[in-house]
């Protein structure tokens, strides 16, 4: 479960997140959705502890992420929308490091990641330096690292970007299994089909506050027109400037 | 030249930005940083009238011209920093700066990016001559009161020194990497560079009578006869324009000084022919990664190779180890280091220590070996440790480990590093100086020991007061910034602590004699090295937790 309360993060007089209040079950799937700069990866960063709120809190499981850190960041697995990952190293020896860092025992970590390397056909380039890796695969090998230390929470921001389709279909299965599975799922996405398709429920962003949120068919509710997809309601209710500002662009 | 002056507008700017990431604070840094370097400018111009001032005694003074010596030196010193760097500073210049391909891909020509980068690398490499070399050539003018002349031409001589040693390294360079990975390039840029090292130290100890190479008696009819040769060699030019100047032969002067920079031009304009055809083909090749498998069960193996030290540490370290040994431009810089390392172990104890005669140089060389060779070790690999995570920082700072385990995993190998390599060096020179002075010994174990502890924490604090896990744009600069900038300054802090250290214990020495003189300063180098150390590894811990990580 992941829980914020108030969460404000300010840089200066800017307000990057106001007052954020989300809640997240186990077993649920929740779509985190906004415009370019609406505050998605900032509330991400406060919510994994890579930032720190200027105020709210932030609970793990129930556990205080700044009162206690270490026991809270331990039942996350992140997943970045870049795969920044240590490029001197095999695929094999960043997830040794991974396991190493979270306390997982070796015999557990080499059976867990030879499940992985399968799952992601990353067998053959396991033992190869991740600097020589596609962008998709170094993505694959991030997940693997989230997927290693068996986090209670996964936060996902972009998850299937630079990922070939059989690989994208590959994670939307996995994640679906993994919330069956009991684990909380919080992403963050662009492609508004994965977010209709995959979430239990959406929250839309904008300017760092949190505008609507809800199950799918009640945020049709609240748009005037009810058969409209989440594309158009997104639009709609994040106001589409960028569409509009385009296409004036495009007609001069 | 429109588009060279658009290119090279673009690469300064970039250089300025490089400074801070906070728009307002670039002019306040770059002013900074000048008025910093004109305050070195004004020191080094005095340290050179102080020197060009000199009286030697009349038995030396027949047989050495002091201002030859200095300037000869001085150029042959930075020639010696400049062709060190030289083949690293054009591969990355040329072959590895991210913005190459995105300029190759306007309407520009190959030739006119070749040319624009490699003017702007010797631009940029001039300031360390221009800072350190040329108020030597300003207090000389000041000195012998010379022709307004002489400080133009002697600016254009020292501003194009770096020319020289660019060129042949270009030349040296582009056809190897029309041929060779990136991988096998940097290695043998490394390589060359220790070669190249060696040589240089090996030509300039030729003369030198500690070393017993060519019999001191024998020395004058060695030099007359390749006198004629010597003429030519940059360091001499440098002598001569300037001697002729301070004859009163301007026009004399002005021919000698335009040698050099007409050679280094010629081998420039031979590089650029030769990159005609080879640069860009070696710029693709060089973007190739080669695929290298590493077997399964040695990486399991050796995955904890430190088994000794606490698990989340030993991890920590043995990924920071692999990182290290894998990145060719950080091999280069470590091996750098131990090149630097023994280099002045011949410069700063075998040769002086053979020859010394008084108590001072039994303090003041042994401490001033160990600044130099700790800092490089310790307090440079140290910064270059704090940011190796790069843009993978989250993965640690997501994971259940302590704020401290991080810190202390940063500190483990530049500091055992730095023991391991004093603790070689006090050996081997114990057994190399054979009559060691008791003295030596007694003053380098202090020195030895507490030194990396000092330069390894403070650089560690430093580099966690200006956090930069950004990979540099300019891969030659693994780590620059604000950091990187204090901690040089903070260099010299030490240096001038180590000569009052120095002058404290020859004084203590001479009034309470060596056993006392001894005690005190191990009690000195110790009880300040710890009381240093350990506060400012505790504020980095706490620096590191209040680390935000944003872009």
């Amino acid at each position: 479960m992941i829980e914020t309360i108030n969460l404000t993060k300010r840089f200066g007089n800017l307000v990057a997140v106001n007052n954020l209040n989300i809640r997240v079950n186990s077993g649920e799937i929740y779509g985190f959705l906004g415009p370019n700069g609406a505050g998605k990866t900032t509330t991400i960063r406060m919510i994994t502890g890579l930032i720190k709120p200027t105020k709210g809190t932030v609970l793990i499981e129930g556990v205080d992420l700044s009162e206690n850190p270490i026991k809270a960041k331990s039942l996350i697995g992140l997943i970045p929308d870049t795969p920044a990952v240590y490029k001197k190293l095999t695929g094999r020896e960043f997830l040794y490091f991974v396991a190493d860092i979270y306390d997982i025992d070796r015999k557990t970590a080499k059976r867990k990641m030879e499940e992985i390397f399968n799952m992601f056909s990353l067998t053959d380039k396991a033992d190869e330096l991740i600097e020589t890796y596609s962008h998709g695969m170094q993505q694959k090998i991030v997940i693997a690292a989230a997927l290693i230390h068996d986090p209670s929470v996964f936060i996902l921001d972009e998850p299937t970007v630079g990922l070939d389709p059989k690989s994208a279909k590959l994670v939307k299965d996995l994640l679906r299994a993994l919330a069956k599975k009991g684990k909380t799922i919080f992403m963050s996405t662009h492609i508004l089909e994965i977010a209709e398709k995959m979430c239990d429920r959406v929250g839309i962003i904008k300017e760092g506050n949190l505008i609507a949120e809800g199950t799918i068919p009640e945020l049709k509710k609240m748009a005037k027109d009810e058969s409209a997809n989440l594309e158009d309601l997104f639009l709609e209710l994040t106001g589409g400037e960028d569409t509009k500002d385009l296409i004036k662009f495009l007609e001069e | 030249m429109k588009i060279y002056r658009a290119l090279l507008k673009a690469y300064f700017l970039s250089m300025i930005t490089s400074i801070s990431r906070k728009k307002n604070l670039r002019v306040p840094i770059f002013t900074g940083v000048l008025i910093a370097g004109g305050i070195v400018f004004y020191f080094i111009t005095k340290l050179g009238l102080f020197v060009f001032s000199l009286r030697l005694p009349s038995y030396v003074a027949s047989q050495i011209n002091l201002p030859s010596v200095i300037l000869n030196s001085v150029v042959l010193a930075m020639l010696i920093f400049l062709f060190l760097g030289s083949f690293s500073v054009i591969l990355s210049s040329l072959y590895l700066s991210s913005d190459t391909k995105l300029i190759l891909s306007m309407p520009v020509t190959q030739r006119t990016v070749f040319i624009s980068k490699f003017i702007f690398a010797n631009l940029e490499e001039a300031i360390y001559p221009l800072v350190l070399v040329y108020p030597f050539f300003v207090a000389f003018g000041i000195k012998y009161n010379v022709s307004p002349i002489f400080y133009i031409v002697s600016f254009i001589f020292v501003m194009l020194l770096p020319l020289l040693p660019f060129s042949i390294a270009a030349l040296i360079i582009i056809p190897i990497a029309k041929r060779v990975s990136i991988k096998k390039l940097q290695t043998i840029v490394l390589i060359l560079n220790m070669i190249l090292g060696i040589s240089i130290y090996l030509i300039s100890q030729i003369p030198n009578p500690a070393f017993h190479i060519i019999n001191s008696s024998n020395l004058p009819t060695v030099v007359n006869k390749i006198q004629s040769v010597l003429r030519f060699i940059p360091t001499q030019l440098a002598v001569t324009f300037s001697f002729a100047f301070k004859n009163g032969k301007i026009f004399e002067g002005i021919i000698y000084a335009l040698i050099y920079p007409i050679i280094g031009l010629a081998l420039m304009y031979l590089a650029i022919i030769l990159s005609e055809k080879n640069y860009v083909e070696g710029l693709f090749r060089a973007e190739k990664t080669e695929s290298v498998k590493f077997g399964a069960k040695s990486i399991e193996k050796e995955i904890r190779v430190s088994k000794f030290l606490p698990k989340h540490i030993s991890a920590l370290v043995s990924k920071d180890i692999k990182t290290l040994m894998r990145d060719s431009r950080i091999k280069t810089s470590l091996f750098l280091s131990i090149g630097y390392a023994g280099f002045f172990f011949f410069v700063f104890i075998i040769s002086p220590a053979k020859n010394a005669k008084g108590s001072f140089d039994a303090f003041i060389l042994p401490l001033m070996y160990f600044v130099i060779v700790d800092f490089m070790l310790c307090g440079q690999n140290a910064l270059i440790m704090l940011f190796l995570d790069r843009e993978s920082i989250w993965v640690p700072f997501l994971a259940k480990i302590k704020d401290s385990e991080f810190i202390w995993s940063k500190f483990f190998l530049p500091f055992v590093s730095g023991e391991l390599m004093n603790l070689i060096l006090l050996v081997f020179s114990v057994f190399l100086l054979k009559n060691t002075p008791k003295l030596y010994i007694l003053i380098t174990f202090p020195f030895a020991i507490f030194l990396p502890l000092l330069f390894t924490a403070s650089a560690i604090f430093i580099g966690m007061l200006f956090p930069n896990f950004k990979t540099p744009s300019d891969p030659r600069k693994l780590v620059s910034g604000k950091a990187a900038l204090l901690n040089g300054l903070l260099y010299f802090i030490f240096v001038i602590g180590a000569v009052l250290l120095g002058l404290l214990g020859s004084f203590l020495v001479k009034l309470k004699g060596i056993s006392f003189a001894t005690l005190l300063m191990f009690l000195i180098v110790g009880i300040l090295s710890v009381a240093i150390s350990f506060p400012m590894l505790a504020l980095a811990i706490k620096r590191f937790r209040e680390l935000e990580l944003s872009d």
